[in-house]
């Protein structure tokens, strides 16, 4: 019974603020500058119609979240724990970690850092093994996408300290 | 007769064979990485061209097409990664069939359709070119529009289950799709005064996000996150499944509706492999007599689009070739590689250089046979590569997400619009919205807009002009059509029947899953 409440309550909280979405997208329209090559609809006119779409379908999901019985095992139980999604926020903490990094060390050694990010945050125990494996994934990755593919990416502060060196 | 001199002698010549084997396999590696899009995969090669005859050169080409349409959904199965919008309806069911244990039944399945379907869409190509060549000239912007109203119709119906929390996603992908400079005025929309913003939110960023992002997000819930799950797929085989004739007949109603769609999508520059591969999946799920089987690991599922996509790869050169219009980035290098080479496409080209045109058809035989024969050999150790312990392949996953990601803009902003992307998809992904529309919504977005007001400029606002143009008010006739049958369906499956409420509850789930 709990469990059906949290599910109703979820959808609920999810149509508010996606009604707020709504008002905030509205406004955002209507703010577009207008321009008279928007023709008879203008910059803002897809925009607001969606707004609108949108302000209309979040309070028909409002309601109906009132309304409507979910059926039992539809929800995981992960998704009212916490932990989960903190565990799940993980993965996009590494993400953002990855673009501070990435100016500053460059391709191959963030990508080795990356992947040895991910492996000790799903448990892996930090050894020599790990990192030597998880350095040559990054030389793999630079080799593939950098030697092979010829796609220019962020060499880091490298090749300035080389120069700075030399 | 003489027209099939020329392919005969092109599929016996030995620099052609070779250049259809190279060309599939550049193209199956390069679509398989997510951010390296089929038609970088050309132009990487393109330079390596110049030197060579005409028709090799634009069998090498052709061939990369026809491999990187292929190579798509093996992440798109594989990972849940959708490397190019065609194969993103693969996804649903082709990675539903992965976490059974079924990787190797998938990708074959992936690998029959799509070679029958580009065989399907080269027969097109070598024998009604001419004659179906004139239907590109019917496509005007109200028919644009209306092929966009046709496109986003599959909503409706793969939304069953949650049809408001479909529309609401739906809403929320061509939300998405108006960010950027608008397409008529140049007024900048939603861009926060980030320059990187201005050319809009790619769709592959959204579908790389939504898909791949949240499911790196969502496997890592558990602390032993998917790892029984992963041992379990350890323990499956990862031996290729190619399908038995058998096993083809019974999937013929959704190759059929592939293969139609596909040509007819294929003749529609701009139309591309996307709207042919969700609508064949659409329209698979309608005429299947397992629709419930849908999201939870359909074959139907996986061949359809996968069939759609291959044979929009062949007949997406009819308006190339005839008239010069390239349909997609990759017809447009395709066709930068004629002019590199002296040959200008149109009706003419047929008449002054037979040997290239119809030599780039006998290529393409080859090539599907090359893709089929690259696949069979090389999909057995990419299956063992993804059944690694969880840890590495979540690693690997990222690195690929975020390379391919960065290679398309060489942006840093990018890397943050995909976690942001991923965050979205995990939110709606919890609260149990589906997918597909969202992506369908950012797909289709800029060619409804576009196409709406550039109609209504033409007319001073007449919106009659979607009724007055004949190919405009068939297409819209048929989203109409379809709509109102997948609200009949709905109403009938949603019948009071106590013990069938669950099963419906958790077919939306799986589709938004």
């Amino acid at each position: 019974m709990l469990h059906r409440h949290a599910g109703l309550k979820a959808d609920a909280i999810a149509a508010v603020l996606l009604f707020a979405l709504a008002i905030a997208f509205w406004f955002g329209a209507e703010s577009l500058p207008q321009s008279r090559l928007g023709g008879a609809v203008g910059a803002s006119g897809l925009p607001k119609l969606l707004a609108g779409l949108l302000g209309f379908l979040s309070a028909l999901l409002f309601v109906q979240s009132l309304a409507a019985r979910p059926a039992a095992g539809s929800e995981e139980p992960e998704d009212r724990d916490p932990r989960a999604h903190l565990r799940a926020g993980g993965i996009l903490a590494i993400g953002a970690g990855v673009i501070l990094a990435l100016p500053w060390l460059g391709y191959a050694l963030t990508m080795a850092a990356l992947l040895l990010a991910v492996a000790l945050f799903h448990g892996r125990v930090l050894s020599l093994r790990l990192v030597l494996g998880c350095a040559l994934g990054g030389a793999a990755f630079h080799l593939l996408f950098v030697e092979l593919l010829g796609v220019g990416m962020p060499p880091g502060i490298w090749p300035r300290l080389l120069a700075f060196a030399g | 007769m003489q027209e099939l001199g020329y392919v005969f002698e092109a599929i016996t010549s030995w620099p052609i064979v070779v250049a259809a084997f190279v060309g599939v396999l550049w193209g199956m590696c390069g679509g398989s990485l997510p951010g390296i899009s089929t038609s970088i995969a050309m132009a990487l090669l393109l330079p390596f061209t110049f030197s060579l005859d005409p028709s090799t050169a634009m069998v090498l080409l052709a061939s990369v097409y026809v491999g990187a349409e292929y190579g798509g959904s093996i992440p798109a199965i594989l990972i849940r990664t959708p490397a190019s919008g065609s194969a993103a309806a693969t996804v649903f069911d082709g990675y539903e069939m992965h976490r059974q244990g079924r990787s190797g039944e998938a990708l074959g399945l992936s690998l029959v359709g799509g070679t029958i379907g580009g065989l399907v869409g080269l027969i097109v190509l070598t024998l009604l070119t001419e004659r179906l060549a004139d239907f590109a000239l019917l496509f005007t912007p109200p028919a644009y529009f209306a092929l966009g109203l046709l496109g986003i119709s599959v909503v409706a119906s793969v939304s069953s289950g949650a049809p408001v929390k479909g529309l609401i996603a739906g809403v929320l992908g061509l939300a998405i799709a108006t960010v950027g400079t608008d397409p008529l005025s140049g007024v900048a929309r939603f861009t926060f005064g980030r320059p990187e913003l201005l050319e809009g939110i790619g769709i592959v960023t959204v579908m790389m996000g939504v898909f791949a992002v949240s499911e790196l997000m969502m496997q890592s819930r558990r602390s032993d996150a998917g790892g029984n799950e992963q041992a379990a797929l350890a323990a499956a085989s990862t031996r290729l499944v190619l399908p038995s004739l058998k096993t083809l007949w019974r999937l013929r109603v959704a190759q059929v509706i592939a293969w139609v769609l596909g040509i007819i999508e294929g003749l529609t520059p701009g139309g591309g492999g996307s709207i042919a591969s969700f609508m064949s999946y659409n329209e698979a799920k309608r005429w299947s007599k397992e629709p419930e089987k849908f999201g939870k690991g359909s074959e139907e599922g996986v061949i359809a689009p996968e069939t759609a996509n291959n044979v929009v790869a062949s007949t997406a050169l009819i308006p190339t070739l005839s008239f010069g219009i390239p349909g997609s980035n990759s017809t447009a290098v395709l066709l930068g590689a004629l002019l590199i080479h002296g040959l200008q496409p149109g009706p003419l080209l047929f008449t002054a250089h037979p040997d290239v045109v119809y030599g780039l058809f006998g290529g393409l035989f080859v090539a599907n046979f090359a893709m089929l024969l690259l696949g069979a050999v090389l999909l057995t150790p990419v299956i063992w590569l993804v059944r690694r312990p969880k840890p590495f392949l979540q690693g690997g996953i990222f690195v690929l997400i975020i390379s391919g990601i960065y290679s398309i803009n060489q942006s840093v902003f990018d890397i943050g619009l995909i976690l942001v992307m991923g965050l979205l998809g995990y939110v709606l992904r919890t609260l149990r919205f589906p997918l597909l529309p969202l992506v369908l919504g950012v797909v289709l977005g800029f060619m409804i807009e576009s196409n709406y007001r550039r109609s209504l400029l033409l007319t001073q606002g007449d919106h009659m002009v979607f009724l007055r143009d004949p190919t405009a008010a068939v297409l819209i006739g048929l989203a109409l059509l379809l709509v109102a049958t997948s609200i009949f369906r709905e109403a009938k499956y949603s019948r009071p029947k106590p013990q069938q409420t669950g099963e419906r509850r958790e077919d939306s789930t799986n589709i938004s899953g």
